[in-house]
């Protein structure tokens, strides 16, 4: 082998001889040395092997490949998560009305709807909607089993289908439709407080667990009506939070910030 | 023995055949040993089985990394060799400039064969005649001690050209010196080597 036009040097025939004839010219490393090379040699060819899988695995795995094969397991698969899902019962979406409001209202006198932000939720068999029951875990509030059984004067049947959970959208008010009805002079009393309430509470509606209607209680507060009798909901103030229960049954739940608790709590 | 079998049982080795590498270990063994023997010389001649285990530990480690398509395999191997006897010269203090090429060849360069006896000249050590084997291992004998006083670049430079058959362009970019360089290495290297034997042998040891 050369490089461009440069010829290999020419080996020195004499100085190849010595080399052919020196002494060491049949050493050899030690049996030890060469069996620890060949050992360390295998170890490292022992690790990096491939793991071949199972003759079995490997025929089925070539049989998937059949696009025959490959559809009626995919049907098989389809077939096994629908059946998964239909086994304690239709998922909600698939029941009639399932999503209608709790109470019924006439359609006059009910207020619009808020705009809602839908959370997906599990198939509820039972009367007691299974969202609501894990939300009150997560807030730590106690419930009294026996009270399930209870009458509910005002609030919706028990065994009647309950909505999904939902999130009020970012700004809902569910104090607007109150504040709209209590338009005449008479009503001024509420409008104002509920007005100075809505200002405290702006924007931290949430919709809360509704343990009185579940128990079928009814709820605490102050009824909330206009001065024809026309009733709009029930207003609680705590220490911390306000609760509201609008026309429709629905309650809602507001913290009080620190310094606008203190006032509210006063009246 | 050609470098596509080396390439060929490397790949064997890479995917797992271990009889692959005993049959390459076994075909470089005698050729490697010996070559990292010479490099380090008599003083350093204890070390040869550390950096002998060291280079193959060094292929068995990179085999992943290896591709045919670079040096030969051979020239990979006593590449490697090269390096790790550097390195172990260095550690212990005794090759201090392993780049260096040391002093010019000296003395009278035109023919120093022309003292050696003609037959063996002739023959070239391949006779059978007894006196003539005793004439070459005498001159064997010399050469390995006349290696020894060569600077390491031009002592690994004409044992990878003369003794393991690497073309000179090759252990060059093995070596990763120019092809200039390594030619007036060898030049030099054998100039020394011929004059040192030329001055001993036939006077004293042959025949």
């Amino acid at each position: 082998m050369t490089q461009g036009t440069d010829p290999d040097p020419p080996r020195d025939p004499r100085l190849l001889a010595a080399l052919r004839h020196a002494p060491d010219r049949d050493d050899r490393p030690p049996a030890a040395l060469r069996e620890a090379i060949l050992s360390q040699a295998r170890r490292a060819a022992k690790e990096a092997a491939p793991k071949r899988p199972a003759p079995w695995l490997a025929r089925a795995w070539a049989a998937l490949q059949q696009p025959r094969l490959a559809g009626a397991l995919g049907m098989l698969v389809v077939a096994g998560v629908i059946g998964l899902l239909w086994r304690e019962g239709p998922p909600p979406e698939a029941v009639p009305g399932a999503d209608a409001p709790t109470v019924a209202e006439p359609a006059a006198a009910s207020p619009p709807e808020p705009a809602t932000r839908s959370v997906p939720v599990a198939p509820q068999p039972a009367a007691i909607p299974a969202p609501a029951r894990s939300t009150r875990d997560a807030t730590g509030e106690a419930r009294a089993p026996a009270a399930k059984q209870a009458p509910a004067p005002e609030a919706a049947p028990a065994a009647a289908p309950v909505p999904a959970m939902r999130l009020p959208a970012p700004g809902f008010d569910p104090l607007a439709p109150a504040l709209a009805a209590l338009s005449g002079a008479a009503d001024a009393r509420w409008r104002e407080r509920l007005l100075q309430l809505r200002s405290r509470v702006q924007g931290r509606w949430t919709s809360a667990p509704d343990d009185h209607a579940d128990a079928g209680l009814p709820t605490p507060g102050e009824a909330v009506s206009t001065a024809a009798g026309q009733p709009l909901g029930r207003l609680l103030l705590g220490d911390d939070q306000v609760l509201w229960r609008d026309a429709d049954g629905r309650l809602w739940r507001a913290t009080l910030a620190a310094a606008s608790a203190a006032p509210a709590a006063s009246r | 023995m050609d470098a596509e079998d080396d390439d060929a049982l490397m790949r064997a080795w890479v995917q797992g055949d271990t009889r692959a590498f005993e049959r390459l270990y076994r075909r470089h063994e005698g050729a490697l040993y010996r070559f990292v023997r010479r490099l380090l010389g008599s003083a350093a001649g204890t070390q040869a089985d550390e950096v002998f285990q060291d280079t193959w530990a060094r292929v068995i480690q990179a085999r992943e990394r290896w591709a045919p398509q670079g040096a030969a395999f051979r020239t990979w191997l006593f590449t490697l060799a090269h390096h790790r006897a550097v390195d172990c010269l260095r550690r212990s203090g005794r090759e201090l400039s392993v780049d260096a090429d040391g002093p010019g060849p000296d003395g009278d360069d035109r023919d120093p064969w022309a003292r050696w006896p003609e037959a063996a000249a002739a023959a070239g050590g391949r006779g059978t005649d007894p006196a003539e084997l005793a004439f070459w291992r005498a001159a064997g004998r010399r050469l390995l001690d006349c290696l020894e006083t060569l600077p390491l670049a031009q002592r690994s430079v004409f044992l990878l050209h003369h003794d393991d058959g690497l073309a000179l362009d090759e252990l060059a970019r093995a070596l990763g010196v120019g092809f200039e360089t390594a030619k007036s290495r060898l030049r030099y290297a054998m100039s020394k080597l011929r004059n040192c034997m030329a001055a001993h042998l036939p006077t004293g040891d042959a025949a």
